[in-house]
């Protein structure tokens, strides 16, 4: 007499665990469940909704007139703000085709190919890029330019010198240099396309210390950065200073073939991303070249990115000494994704550690200021910034002076 | 029951496990409600310029250039950003802070939730902070020398032009942090600040301002003098070293002396009597909607004001008011203020700069001629407060204008409340006494 009601309740609960499965499956993915009336109610908007009503109403309701496209745009880029990550960007259209051409190498200008400081008599050239007209004119390493084209620039401001010394692509000018003494050459040279190297090297005056410089890492910078290296060797230095103040970074492979250079198959540095998964970057088997002289990094708060792995990986596997002030704290890894319109998103997917374990993401306060971060220098010192001091000249740059006694406690030979 | 072997019960309990199971199965093969189907067409039949694999989501119509911009690159965020986030329509809020923020107009404010919250507030009659309403004031020449460039740069861009010449300070688009009115009885007002004084410095931080960046590019000039001596050199190091650890941006003192009911600031500023630094405690001012003031009726454009204004007009018929502190408080107070004391009428007009439209200022009003007023003013008698005393005087209602005529246009604002609880303020139009519609 019993079965009957067993049989009736036992349907019935299948009947209720199915539905119940049916229905959780709607809650767990975050949906009214499928019985209950989903018209969006009123006031229960997407953000896509949210977002587009919003556009619309200050297109049509502000005041002024607006750019369709740029309001989208700042649309886009407050969004991304808004996650608090000052890596996560958008670019847009034309800003995203100059990130792609940035990446693969400097913008270029017409002009003779030297580095640059300011002088009381004009600007002195402090590096003279490798085949460049300025080389080929014969312009060497610690000239000062006091005439540009007929015209005595003493007491000019540099910036404006430099301007008269750019021009045109392939038209000619005639610069006046001082040697000393009483020694003034006239040079003639046709300016040409001048792609800064990203990494360049000279012996600095005064002293047997190679000082390699490296200003961004880009595709072209490994091997550029290696010839620096055996260059120098090749002219005796007793010891090298890489100096990675105010570089950007740029490429995580380019600091890693770098790397390949002085740690055989270690770890660059290993990699967080949202769902808990983590990968190891590694240098290269077999691609070591022994450097036999000590080496110093220069770095500063302006050294973000591939300069801060580098220099921290440097440091982890005692191959340098860092000297400067702290590093930016840019502990994370991007990638660049075009969207629809030919824009990009630039988004943070990991974050990074170096082979000591360390965390060096930068915090700041509520007001942006920095308080932690980025990676502390071996030996700390601030630069005494003036407007004699040139960055790379061993005599105004104080902590360049400390890098190469550095070098000198280390290694005897160095002479300063 | 109880005769039940186990293997049975075994076999009853599979049963509810696979009903549940087949119950869950089901719903991922069936679409219901509006949305039915959206998804599966969409998978099917893809998206032109959709980034494929991106359409599992709740979200069934994306429509327009926009929304679709949008929406990928929040499916972006979804997938790819290192840091999970709690709730999407923070994404939202934010750009439209990103949207507001590039119209560049001192009259279009983005608010947080908490800013909002305390906006809100205000506008029903409870101040909060040091007391004292404060606006950034830019410099609107440069602000619209700043849009111009900004157009003739876009421009070019996209026609693949050569590039304008740039020759623009940006920091002549900073702000200065101004006070509007004071809140009678707060800390602000027993300080002696004062309508027009301008903030300079909150704690130890400097308030940036073009002020400021002046001082500081005088500063650079003498470094670059090959005749300043090393121990100067030193010195301007350590100005500048100071100022840039120690300052605050304009948008971000506004924000920490306006917000909280507790603690103090110690505030630096300036006024026609000089500087002056007080210790301002936060509390909370009860603002209300009219008080007696000593030369007349000091107005809040806040719930109520309208009311108390007709009740205080059923005793007397004039009316002596003194506008010369008065927040400009809610949009929507405004009107109610204006409907209450002139008669229906049209009064100057309203222009849309965007549409080009201009349309006389209509009151449905249902004030009586025969109420006059008094109105006192001074050079901050400005925005909502000066398009109050241009209707009066409109309606022919004003016997007296003690004081500066008020500049003869004014911003209106629209106030919108965003999901997450933020919102902003968008000048929708801008009145103005003289022009004929």
């Amino acid at each position: 007499m019993k079965k009957p009601l067993a049989v009736v309740s036992y349907v019935a609960l299948v009947s209720v665990l199915f539905l119940g499965g049916f229905v959780s499956k709607d809650l767990r993915q975050g949906r009214p469940p499928a019985f209950v009336d989903v018209a969006p109610k009123a006031g229960v908007q997407t953000p896509t909704q949210v977002f587009t009503s919003e556009y619309a109403r200050i297109l049509n309701d502000y005041d002024k007139p607006v750019d369709e496209d740029s309001l989208l745009y700042a649309g886009m880029e407050g969004m991304l703000n808004s996650l608090g990550d000052p890596h996560t960007q958008f670019l847009e259209p034309v800003v995203a085709d100059e990130f792609e051409e940035s990446s693969m190498g400097r913008q270029s200008f017409g002009g003779v190919g030297a580095r640059l400081m300011p002088d009381p008599m004009g600007v002195k050239v402090i590096q003279v890029f490798k085949e460049s007209p300025a080389a080929r004119g014969g312009v060497r390493n610690g000239d000062i330019i006091v005439n540009v084209n007929g015209e005595d620039v003493g007491g000019q401001d540099s910036d404006e010198i430099v301007e008269k010394i750019k021009g045109k692509i392939g038209t000619p000018v005639t610069l006046t240099v001082y040697r000393g003494g009483n020694n003034r050459v006239k040079l003639t040279m046709r300016r040409a396309q001048i792609i800064p190297p990203s990494a360049d090297s000279n012996i600095l005056e005064g002293t047997n210390v190679g000082y390699v410089l490296v200003t961004g890492f880009e595709a072209p910078t490994p091997s550029q950065f290696a010839q620096s290296m055996v260059e120098m060797e090749r002219q005796g230095a007793e010891g090298i200073v890489i100096d990675l103040r105010n570089n950007p970074g740029g490429l995580l492979e380019a600091a890693q073939q770098m790397l390949n250079l002085f740690a055989d198959h270690k770890t660059v540095v290993t990699m967080h991303t949202r769902n808990g998964h983590e990968e190891t970057v590694k240098t290269d088997r077999g691609r070591t070249r022994e450097t036999l002289v000590p080496v110093t990094i220069l770095i500063n708060e302006q050294s973000a990115s591939a300069a801060e792995i580098f220099a921290g990986v440097m440091r982890d596997y005692g191959k340098a000494t860092l000297v400067g002030e702290h590093s930016y704290g840019k502990a994370s890894v991007q990638n660049v994704i075009r969207v629809a319109g030919g824009g990009s998103v630039k988004i943070t997917i990991a974050h990074y550690k170096l082979p000591s374990g360390e965390d060096i993401s930068r915090k700041v306060d509520v007001d942006g200021r920095y308080v932690s971060g980025g990676i502390k220098p071996d030996v700390p010192v601030e630069l005494n910034w003036g407007p004699r001091v040139a960055m790379g000249d061993p005599k105004s740059d104080n902590v360049l002076r400390r890098a190469i006694e550095i070098l000198k406690s280390k290694n005897p030979r160095v002479k300063f | 029951m109880k005769s039940t072997s186990p293997w049975k019960s075994v076999a009853l309990l599979a049963g509810c496990l696979v009903a549940l199971g087949a119950g869950s199965w089901w719903r991922d093969r069936v679409e219901m409600g509006p949305q039915a189907g959206s998804a599966v067409v969409q998978a099917t039949l893809g998206q032109p310029g959709r980034t494929s694999g991106l359409v599992a989501s709740t979200e069934s119509s994306v429509e327009g250039r926009e929304a679709e911009l949008f929406y990928s690159v929040q499916e972006l965020v979804d997938q790819y950003f290192v840091q999970p986030q709690e709730n999407p329509q923070t994404l939202a809020a934010g750009a439209v802070r990103g949207m507001i923020a590039h119209l560049a107009d001192p009259y279009a404010m983005f608010m947080d939730a908490d800013q909002f919250a305390a906006y809100n507030r205000m506008i029903q009659g409870s101040g909060e902070g040091i007391g004292a309403e404060l606006r950034l004031v830019y410099d609107n020449k440069a602000l619209e020398e700043y849009r111009d460039l900004r157009k003739r740069l876009t421009d070019a861009r996209r026609t693949g032009k050569e590039l304008p010449e740039v020759d623009f300070d940006v920091n002549k688009l900073m702000p200065q942090v101004q006070v509007v009115a004071v809140f009678p009885g707060s800390s602000a007002d027993k300080a002696g600040m004062k309508p027009g004084d301008v903030i300079e410095r909150v704690g130890a931080q400097w308030v940036w301002s073009s002020r400021l960046t002046k001082e500081l590019e005088a500063l650079r000039d003498e470094l670059q003098n090959p005749k300043t001596s090393e121990a100067r050199i030193t010195e301007i190091r350590k100005t500048f070293d100071d100022r840039s650890d120690n300052s605050i941006m304009p948008a971000r003192a506004l924000e920490r002396l306006l917000a909280g009911k507790e603690g103090e600031e110690r505030v630096t500023w300036r006024g026609k009597k000089g500087v002056r630094t007080e210790t301002l405690k936060k509390g909370s001012t009860p603002v209300k909607p009219v008080l007696e003031g000593p030369d007349g009726l000091q107005i809040n454009f806040i719930r109520g004001t309208a009311a108390e204004l007709v009740r205080r007009l059923g005793t007397e018929s004039h009316l002596t008011i003194d506008l010369r502190n008065t927040p400009s408080g809610d949009v929507t107070e405004l009107q109610n203020v204006i409907k209450a004391l002139v008669p229906a009428g049209k009064y100057g007009a309203i222009r849309n700069g965007r549409q080009n439209l201009v349309k006389p200022f209509e009151v449905q009003g249902t004030g009586k001629k025969e109420w006059t007023f008094t109105l006192l003013t001074d050079e901050y008698t400005q925005g909502h407060v000066a398009i109050l005393a241009h209707v009066l005087r409109l309606s022919g209602q004003v016997k007296e204008i003690i004081g500066p005529v008020p500049a003869n246009s004014a911003t209106l604002e629209k106030l919108v409340e965003l999901p997450d609880g933020s919102g902003y303020l968008l000048p929708t139009g801008t009145f103005s006494a003289e022009v004929k519609a």
